[in-house]
C-alpha cells in the first residue's frame, strides 16, 4: 500500500481542519456548520483508520523511518479520534468558546495521531507541539480569570517541558548520531553518559505531558480552569498520545537496555499511583478530583511500560480504553450538572439520585469503573496490569497498584455518596443535552461491555501491541 | 574550527540558565523568554551535533525548532495579553460594582 | 578558539541578563544579544541558512513581538514589579537546575564525540542543502509546521475576540 493510502486518516483530518475554517468563513456566525464538518472529519478518519487496521498487518516504515504505520498507530488513531468526537459532541452548540473551537480540537487530535505513528525524534517533537499549541489556546478560551490563568500556566509549563524534551533529544542525537528510533536500538549497547543524560531528559519531558508525579503540579489547575469539553480532551486524548509515544520510544529505541530505565519507571509508577489517588481524596471540586484521578491513572499506565514485556504493553494499551470511556462519561455528567456554570463541586451533585435517577446511575457506573470494581472496564484493565506486573516478577509494582486502587476507591466513593444527600432546592435541575447524552450512552455501553465481554477488544489490542519483537 | 564538545557545554549552560529563569522568576514574560532560551540552547546543541556527525537532519530539526518557537511565541503572547487584559477589566468591574 | 570564547561570554552574559533583569524590557534586550551571539556561532558551525533564519525569525520577528507586548503591557506604569519572594521550593528548584546544568556541561565538555572521517557533504548547511531536504524528503515536517503557524493565527483570533454580550451579562450577574 502506498504511503498516501496508509496516512489517509491524517491527511483527511488535516483537510477537514481547512474545510472547517472555510465553512466558518463562508457561513459566518453559525457554529453548527463547523461542528458538523468537524464531526464528519473525525468520523471519516475513524472509519478509514479502522478499515486500514483490518487490512494491513505488516508495519510500514515511511519517510526514511520518520513515520511507522502499523496496527499500533492505527489503534492509537481510533482512541484519540474517540476522544475528539467526544469533545465535539460535549461542546456542541456551545457559543462561549468561539467558532474556532472545532478546528482547534481537530488540530490537537491530529497531533495525537502524529504521536502514535512517530518513528523518529523530529516527528515526536512535531507531534507534541501540534497537540499542545491548540490546547494552550483552548485552555485559555474560557472568558474568565481562571481560564486565562489555566492557559498561562499550561503554556509556561508546556514550553518549559518541551525545552527539557528538546535538549534531551539533542543529547540523544549527539550520542547516537541518528534521529530514528529503530537505529537507536542497535546503538544503545554501549551506554555513554551522554546517552543516559539525553534519555533521562527526554523521559522527563514526556512525563510532564503525561502528568507523572514529580512533574504533575500543573494538572489540577489547568483541568479546573479549562472548559469541560477541552478538559475531557486533555484527560483522555493527551494521555493516549503521551502514553503511546512513551511506549513506542522505549520499546523501539531502548528495548535492548531496559535495566537502565525499567526500575526508574517502576518507582515513578508506584509513587504516581499512590500520590495521585491520595491527593484525590480531599478534593471538593469535581474537575480537580478528575485531574488528580488522571494523575493516578497515568501511574497505572506507567506500570504497563515499566514491566517491559509484551503483556505490559498490551495491558497498558488496553487500559487506555476503559479509562477513556470513564473520562467521557464523567465529563458528560459534569457538563449536565454544570449547566451555565464554570465549575462543579461535590455539593452540586447532591440530590441527583432523586432528581435524575438515570443520570445518577450512569455516573455511579463511571465512578465504579474509575475505581476498578468488577463488571466494569476499569476492573478488567487493572486486572491485566496486575497480571503483567506479576508475570514480569515485579511484586512491588503489583503492591503499588493494589494500594493505589484502594486509595482511589475512597476518592471515587465520595462523589457517589454526595448523589444521595438531600438536594439543594435552589439549584436548577440538570438538563440533558443531545450531544452529551450520546457521549454518555457510548461511554456506559463501552464501560459495561469491556467489563462483561472484553474478548474482542483484548484480541484487537493483542494484535496491535506486538510490534517490538518484530525486529 | 571550534570544538563541538565546548559548544554543547555552552548550550548546557544556557539551558540551565533558562531553566533557572523559568523556575525562579514570577513575571510571565520573563518566564516565557527563559523558556525560549532553553529552546535556543537545544537548537544550538542540534546544530553542533549536526556538524559533528556531518548530517543535515540535526539542522532540519533546528529549523523546525525555530519555526515552532515562532508559532508558540505568537500564542503565548496572545495568552499573556489576554490575561493582563481580563485582570485589568475585572478590577474595573469591581469598582463599578462597589458604586452600585 | 578565541572567537568561540568571545561568543560564549556574550551568550552567557545575555542569558544571565534575561533572568536577572529587573524589568521585562531589559530581559528582552539581553535576549536579543544572546540570540545574535548564537547566530554567529551557527555560522561558525557551518549552518549558514540557520544563522540567517535565527537573525530574521528570532531577532527580527519574535523579539519585536516581545518588545511590542512588553511596552503595551507596562506602558505608563512607573513602579517595577513587586519584590519576589524566593520561597524554599524555588531555591531548591534553582539549585537543582544549577546542578543538572553543571553536570551536563561537564559531561559534554569531557566527552568529545567521535570524529567522522569523511569531509562535509556538498551544500552542508546552506540554502540548497536545507531546501533540498525540506522541500524533498522532509516535506511533511514543513507541513506540520504550517499547521502550527495556522493554529497560532487562529489562536490570536480566538483569544482576542471581544466577549459576547450575553456572556458578559451572565458573568456580571454571577459576580454580583
Amino acid at each position: 500500500m502506498s504511503s498516501m493510502h496508509l496516512m489517509l486518516p491524517e491527511y483527511l483530518l488535516a483537510g477537514f481542519v481547512l474545510l472547517t475554517l472555510v465553512g466558518n468563513m463562508v457561513v459566518g456566525d453559525r457554529v453548527r456548520v463547523a461542528s458538523w464538518l468537524g464531526l464528519i472529519g473525525l468520523l471519516s478518519s475513524f472509519v478509514v483508520s479502522a478499515s486500514i487496521w483490518s487490512v494491513s498487518l505488516k508495519p510500514a516504515v515511511l519517510l526514511n523511518g520518520g513515520v511507522v504505520v502499523d496496527n499500533y498507530s492505527l489503534l492509537v488513531n481510533l482512541f484519540v479520534l474517540l476522544a475528539g468526537i467526544g469533545a465535539i459532541l460535549l461542546g456542541w452548540g456551545e457559543t462561549r468558546w468561539g467558532q474556532e473551537f472545532v478546528a482547534l480540537v481537530l488540530v490537537s487530535v491530529l497531533g495525537m495521531m502524529i504521536l502514535g505513528l512517530a518513528g523518529n525524534t523530529i516527528v515526536l517533537f512535531l507531534g507534541i507541539e501540534v497537540l499542545s499549541l491548540p490546547l494552550y489556546i483552548l485552555a485559555a478560551s474560557e472568558h474568565t480569570a481562571a481560564g486565562g490563568e489555566a492557559g498561562l500556566k499550561y503554556l509556561l509549563l508546556g514550553a518549559f517541558s518541551s525545552g527539557i524534551l528538546l535538549f534531551g533529544l539533542a543529547l540523544l542525537y549527539g550520542a547516537l548520531g541518528s534521529l530514528s528510533f529503530i537505529n537507536f536500538a542497535s546503538l544503545t549497547n554501549v551506554g555513554t553518559p551522554m546517552m543516559w543524560a539525553g534519555l533521562s531528559l527526554t523521559l522527563v519531558g514526556i512525563f510532564f505531558k503525561l502528568g507523572i508525579v514529580p512533574f504533575h503540579m500543573w494538572v489540577p489547575d489547568v483541568y479546573e480552569g479549562s472548559p469541560s469539553a477541552v478538559t475531557q480532551l486533555m484527560a483522555f486524548g493527551t494521555k493516549v498520545g503521551a502514553a503511546a509515544i512513551l511506549l513506542r520510544f522505549l520499546d523501539f529505541g531502548f528495548y535492548l537496555s531496559p535495566q537502565w530505565w525499567g526500575p526508574a519507571l517502576g518507582y515513578l509508577a508506584v509513587l504516581t499511583m499512590i500520590v495521585g489517588n491520595l491527593l484525590a481524596l480531599p478534593q471538593t471540586d469535581l474537575k480537580r478530583l478528575l485531574g488528580y484521578s488522571g494523575i493516578g491513572h497515568a501511574g497505572f499506565l506507567l506500570v504497563g511500560v515499566a514491566t517491559h514485556s509484551l503483556d505490559g504493553a498490551r495491558a497498558m494499551l488496553f487500559y487506555l480504553l476503559p479509562y477513556g470511556f470513564a473520562v467521557l462519561g464523567a465529563f458528560a455528567v459534569l457538563i449536565f450538572v454544570a449547566g451555565n456554570q464554570d465549575s462543579v463541586t461535590l455539593s452540586d451533585l447532591k440530590g441527583l439520585a432523586s432528581r435524575r435517577p438515570l443520570m445518577a446511575a450512569f455516573f455511579i457506573i463511571v465512578m465504579l469503573s474509575f475505581a476498578g470494581i468488577p463488571l466494569t472496564g476499569g476492573f478488567v484493565g487493572k486486572f491485566y496490569l496486575l497480571q503483567a506486573a506479576l508475570f514480569a516478577n515485579q511484586p512491588g509494582l503489583a503492591i503499588g497498584l493494589v494500594v493505589g486502587t484502594l486509595l482511589g476507591l475512597g476518592a471515587y466513593l465520595r462523589p457517589v455518596q454526595a448523589l444521595f444527600s438531600p438536594a439543594d432546592e435552589s439549584r436548577p435541575v440538570p438538563q440533558w443535552t443531545v450531544g452529551g447524552a450520546i457521549v454518555l450512552a457510548v461511554a456506559i455501553i463501552g464501560t459495561i461491555g469491556l467489563g462483561v465481554y472484553p474478548t474482542p477488544i483484548v484480541h484487537m489490542v493483542n494484535q496491535s501491541a506486538n510490534f517490538f519483537w518484530l525486529h | 574550527m571550534i570544538p563541538v564538545n565546548w559548544v554543547v557545554a555552552l548550550a548546557a549552560i544556557i539551558f540551565a540558565i533558562g531553566a533557572i529563569g523559568v523556575m525562579t522568576r514570577r513575571n510571565p514574560l520573563i518566564m516565557f523568554m527563559s523558556a525560549e532560551m532553553m529552546w535556543n540552547a537545544a537548537a544550538l546543541a542540534f546544530i553542533a551535533f549536526a556538524r559533528q556527525w556531518h548530517s543535515m537532519s540535526g539542522q532540519v530539526m533546528a529549523f523546525l525548532i525555530v519555526g515552532t518557537a515562532a508559532a508558540e511565541v505568537g500564542i503565548g503572547l496572545a495568552i499573556i495579553v489576554t490575561v493582563y487584559h481580563r485582570r485589568h477589566r475585572l478590577d474595573i468591574d469591581e469598582i463599578s460594582g462597589m458604586k452600585g | 578558539m578565541i572567537p568561540f570564547s568571545i561568543l560564549a561570554v556574550v551568550a552567557i552574559a545575555g542569558a544571565l541578563g534575561v533572568i536577572l533583569g529587573k524589568q521585562p524590557v531589559h530581559s528582552a534586550l539581553f535576549l536579543v544579544g544572546n540570540i545574535l551571539a548564537l547566530a554567529v556561532l551557527y555560522l561558525l558551525l557551518s549552518a549558514e541558512f540557520l544563522a540567517v533564519a535565527q537573525v530574521i525569525v528570532y531577532a527580527g520577528a519574535i523579539m519585536v513581538l516581545f518588545l511590542f507586548v512588553v511596552t503595551l503591557l507596562t506602558a505608563g506604569k512607573e513602579e517595577s514589579e513587586p519584590p519576589e519572594d524566593l520561597s524554599g521550593q524555588r531555591w531548591t528548584a534553582g539549585i537543582l537546575a544549577i546542578g543538572v546544568g553543571g553536570a551536563l556541561a561537564v559531561l559534554a565538555a569531557g566527552h568529545p564525540g567521535p570524529k567522522v572521517a569523511a569531509g562535509l557533504p556538498v551544500n552542508f548547511g546552506n540554502l540548497h542543502g536545507i531546501g533540498h531536504l525540506l522541500w524533498g524528503s522532509d516535506f511533511l515536517y514543513l507541513m506540520a509546521l504550517a499547521i502550527m503557524l495556522l493554529t497560532a493565527a487562529l489562536g490570536i483570533l480566538v483569544l482576542n475576540r471581544p466577549m459576547r454580550r450575553t456572556h458578559v451579562r451572565h458573568q456580571r450577574r454571577k459576580e454580583a
